[in-house]
């Protein structure tokens, strides 16, 4: 294996050298990229989202290359003949390949990784601070970029009729590559990378110790094959679904509340053709050009969330909820200021450590810390103490739970005042409010702290204005806590409904309300707010295909899994046994019954089509179970792994026959030997025995 | 009663057939190579000759049949048997980047009986250097340094995949003789295929002849050559048509004479031979290559007439 290793790494050491000084410039560009006016392509240094889509699609890149450059040029036949023809078995060749390819990967990928690590985590070159856990969406696509290699070995290898059976194992590194970028938590994503490799590297594994054929591979390759092929499948079935979807125009219809302007709660309904009509709690119409014209959003009153999850959150997590592990605010978070002219000093709130970090803008050095203590100049931070929960809000002043307290960092003057310890238990959320002021001339604001039964009001000084109660089921979903401050400061809107966060089937069960205070936390008006009817949009038929050949295997056992797990504890997966099999039983019936009825009509086709071919009644069987099991995806894998006989006409019976087979399997005949020319020179015998 | 292990043939194919997709590119071939012989596997481009090659070296699964080498099937062949086999493939593939001296010891790192005075004689022979790189050799050096690394392990068996296509008379001469210097010892066996009837009369014993994927003759260079007669039959007037008969390979017309290409001449032959009334019959020795050509190439009739003058 050493000579392997060597000629591999000699051999493709220039190709990884150019990707790694590639890569590198497209790292670094991607760190520095920045648009102030593209505020969906915000993250910080090692979460830019340029960045990360130069360690996306660089690392993918990287993989797919090394791993063809390894295999195609020595594939022409008799060169890969010859590299074969040693006294070494072809694993020990595959594993030097591997050792040597993944090697080279390494340093190309890594390399660039590790100078941006360096210049991220090195003061004085971004304005940002830089926390250990930013580097775990760029060694995500490190490790997603490996499944492209190993994919590449997998093409490359796999000898399969058709070519485009071949690109499938790249699909399946796409379908990896759409599950790590849309992942709330970095291990899944990486535990999903590690595996896909495993599979596409067992597959590889299978193509190169055989010589085409599926039967001879080993069965953890044959297994790995047919995985890397179904999700291949899948990932074909994603890009085409987007494709499609992007070119359909969304029917969509939906109602929701909305306040007045004098706090009147209406419901308004848009419908397809993006008409809209607004009628009260009672259903009448309002004709009020206020709320039907064209500028209707004017007048509509916008309640403010105080505190996003309160209540039981029935296994929902709220850090998952807000914020992907790819997005710079899941480490760090900056704090946003109320001016147009930025301050000297940029504040960011380290999410994990639970402190502010103010960073020079003119040296990009750390210049001061705010904690408990307050501010101080930069030195070895002092933790907060018991801090339970993520910054409620990055304006300033900034609003930061500490314990039963929350903390309120004013970061123009550079203060810190704690807002009256109350007896009253776990704060829930915090919320800067911003209202017209009397004379709308511009903006007031008050400081709003959720408890578990009531709201308080306090102004930007942290003065107690007022205590509005609320209540709720503590047993009852995540909930959502909003606030409104009527005109003239004279009372106050507070509604309470399910959290957005959690899923429409659940939310459907929770009844929300509206209620108008007065300064004295009088009650003077209240709404009972009923789920409005969930008008589901019509299902494309794109949908319905999809919907019909997903894999009942999959889909059941998800089923199971959520059944199991409610049983055992997960309030979660309670809440989906529960939607599935009661509230949802007839959606669930309904697409399990279309499930069983395409993998039972696929898996039957299965079946004839491979005794059609000749294939015994066992292989037969079996491909049919696998078939109902997979469906669609698993009837197209059948026909691209299968060892699909070639067949020609029986010179004896006509009939079509496998070539492989020793006798007709209609007459039983065997192969007639070729037609005698009266031309052969054939003195074999006498010859062989005289020497 | 069992064979003697010397007897047992080194390579042995029965019955194999290959197909790629619906066409059939080997067809039912059977064949025994002796230990300590040098066989010749002739054919025509794309008659099956390299497919067979790659069968029975494991690269390739046979469609039906079976392939043996040293008595081992080829769809199991073990590394270690590798050891004992030389194969040199079409092309004359080496790693451009290396040197010579980096090929050998890349080779030798797999081969614990690697010769190194072998290594070096062939390359002194064509003239190569340790520090050349690999990729800048000329075809025929690179040849040269190809059959250095096929016979520095000092194979049992040697497989080689038309050793000298594409390289001139002087770097052909100097692969035979390379070829049968190091290979001299009686047990060594060798098989390979060539279109160079020239190279393959001055080394094999034995040639067997690959005709749209049939085996068409298995038999020594000699009995080859004795087995196709070429007779001239001269005529006063325009020459008759020949005649159909089992054997006939070509004949050629010409104003007054009728050549004809025979295999496997029997009495009854010539008795029809002398049926057409010819003035005179001269029976013309053959070369290998003109019998080979002869053999495989195009049959029937074909004429030659002055003055475009068809005869009737």
């Amino acid at each position: 294996m050493k000579a392997m290793l060597w000629k591999e790494l000699r051999e493709n050491f220039k190709w990884a050298l150019l990707a790694m000084i590639g890569l590198c410039l497209a790292e670094i560009y991607g760190l520095n990229y920045y648009d102030p006016l593209n505020y969906n392509n915000r993250g910080l240094t090692l979460c830019n989202p340029t960045f990360l889509m130069a360690t996306s699609f660089g690392c993918a890149i990287v993989g797919l290359l090394l791993g063809f450059l390894q295999i195609l040029p020595e594939q022409r036949r008799d060169q890969w003949a010859a590299l074969l023809h040693r006294p070494v078995s072809r694993d020990t060749i595959f594993r030097g390949k591997v050792v040597a390819g993944l090697g080279l990967y390494l340093v190309a990928t890594v390399v660039p990784f590790l100078i941006c690590v360096w210049l991220a985590a090195t003061p004085g070159h971004f304005l940002a601070p830089f926390v250990p856990s930013m580097v775990l969406p760029g060694v995500a696509d490190i490790g997603t970029g490996m499944v492209y290699y190993f994919a590449a070995l997998l093409v490359a290898l796999h000898r399969s009729s058709w070519f485009g059976a071949r690109t499938l194992a790249l699909f399946a590194a796409v379908y990896l590559s759409f599950f790590v970028t849309s992942a709330s938590y970095f291990s899944p994503a990486l535990a999903a990378a590690v595996l896909m490799a495993l599979v596409l590297f067992t597959a590889a594994w299978g193509a190169m110790r055989s010589n085409g054929p599926f039967h001879v591979r080993p069965w953890l390759a044959k297994v790995a094959l047919l995985a890397a092929v179904f999700y291949g499948l899948c990932g074909l079935g994603q890009v085409a679904h987007m494709l499609l979807k992007s070119n359909q125009q969304e029917d969509y219809t939906g109602s929701q509340y909305r306040i007045t302007s004098d706090g009147q709660p209406v419901i308004t309904t848009v419908n397809k053709d993006l008409t809209s009509k607004v009628t009260d709690l009672a259903g009448n119409i309002i004709n009020d050009e206020r709320y039907t014209g064209p500028r209707s959003y004017e007048n509509f009153l916008f309640l403010n969330e105080v505190c996003y999850l309160i209540g039981d959150s029935h296994g929902y997590d709220p850090v998952s909820l807000y914020y992907q592990y790819r997005q710079s605010e899941r480490h760090v978070a900056e704090v946003q200021i109320n001016s147009f002219i930025p301050l000297p000093v940029s504040w960011f709130y380290l999410q994990e450590k639970k402190y502010f970090v103010g960073i020079s803008r003119l040296n990009k050095q750390p210049v001061g810390i705010a904690d408990t203590a307050g501010f101080k100049p930069a030195q070895a931070p002092e933790p907060f103490a018991n801090l339970d929960g993520f910054a409620e809000t990055y304006g300033t002043p900034c609003l930061v739970r500490n314990g039963d307290t929350v903390l309120a960092f004013d970061f123009e003057h550079e203060q810190m005042f704690q807002l009256p310890s109350v007896d009253e238990g776990k704060v829930y959320g915090a919320q800067l409010i911003s209202f017209r002021n009397k004379d709308s001339s511009g903006y007031d604001q008050v400081i709003a702290l959720a408890f578990a039964h009531e709201l308080r009001i306090y102004d930007p000084k942290g003065n107690p204005l007022a205590t509005l109660s609320y209540h709720h089921d503590d047993t009852d979903h995540y909930g959502t806590i909003e606030l409104g401050v009527l005109g003239n400061q004279a009372g106050y809107l507070v509604e309470y409904e399910p959290s957005a966060w959690i899923g429409w089937g659940e939310r459907n069960r929770m009844t929300s309300y509206l209620e108008e205070v007065d300064a004295r936390g009088n009650v003077l008006h209240s709404y009972d707010l009923p789920p409005l009817p969930f008008e589901m949009t019509p299902r494309s038929w794109i949908d319905y295909i999809f919907d019909s050949t997903r894999s009942p295997a999959l889909w059941f056992g998800n089923l199971a899994y959520q059944k199991v797990g409610g049983q055992m504890g997960d309030k979660n997966l309670a809440d989906k046994d529960e939607a599935a099999f009661h509230e949802g039983w007839e959606n669930t019936k309904e697409i399990a019954t279309r499930l069983i009825l395409y993998s039972l009509f696929f898996a039957v086709i299965a079946l004839v089509w491979s005794r059609r071919m000749n294939f015994s009644w066992g292989r037969a069987w079996a491909w049919a179970g696998f078939v109902l099991a997979f469906n669609l995806a698993g009837l197209i894998t059948f026909r691209l792994v299968a060892d699909w006989p070639v067949r020609v006409r029986c010179p004896q019976c006509s009939q079509k026959r496998p070539v492989e087979e020793e006798r007709c399997p209609h007459c039983g005949a065997g192969w007639p030997a070729p037609a005698s020319r009266g031309t052969e020179i054939l003195d074999k015998k006498e010859e062989v025995a005289a020497v | 009663m069992s064979e003697q292990p010397g007897a047992s043939p080194v390579i042995e194919i029965d019955h194999l057939t290959k197909y790629y997709g619906t066409r059939k590119i080997v067809s039912d071939i059977s064949l025994k190579i002796p230990r300590g012989t040098i066989y010749g596997f002739l054919g025509r481009n794309g008659m099956g000759k390299t497919t067979t090659i790659r069968i029975f070296l494991g690269f390739e699964d046979p469609t039906r049949g079976t392939a043996r080498v040293f008595g081992l099937d080829s769809r199991s062949f073990p590394p270690e048997a590798r050891a004992r086999i030389g194969y040199l493939p079409e092309g004359h593939h080496v790693y451009g980047w290396m040197t010579v001296k980096e090929c050998g010891q890349f080779q030798a790192s797999y081969f614990p009986a690697w010769n190194q005075d072998i290594f070096e004689t062939v390359l002194t022979h064509f003239r190569l250097t340790s520090k050349m790189k690999a990729g800048h050799l000329s075809r025929g050096q690179r040849a040269g340094l190809c059959l250095a690394l096929t016979l520095a392990p000092e194979p049992e068996l040697l497989v080689l995949d038309d050793p000298a296509l594409g390289l001139d008379p002087v770097a052909r001469r100097s692969l035979l003789q390379s070829m049968l210097y190091v290979t001299r010892k009686a047990d060594r066996t060798i098989f390979f295929s060539s279109h160079l009837l020239s190279d393959v009369e001055r080394v094999a014993d034995r040639i067997a002849v690959l005709d749209d994927g049939v085996l068409q003759a298995d038999c020594t260079v000699e009995t080859f050559r004795r087995q196709i007669r070429h007779f001239v039959l001269k005529f006063d007037n325009t020459p008759p048509a020949a005649p159909n008969f089992p054997g006939l390979l070509e004949s050629f017309r010409t104003d007054r004479e009728l050549a004809l290409t025979v295999v496997n001449v029997t009495p009854e032959i010539e008795n029809r031979l002398e049926a057409l009334a010819p003035v005179s019959i001269e029976p013309v020795d053959l070369t290998l290559e003109d019998a080979f050509i002869s053999y495989v190439g195009e049959r029937g009739e074909k004429t030659f007439f002055m003055n475009g003058k068809e005869a009737k």
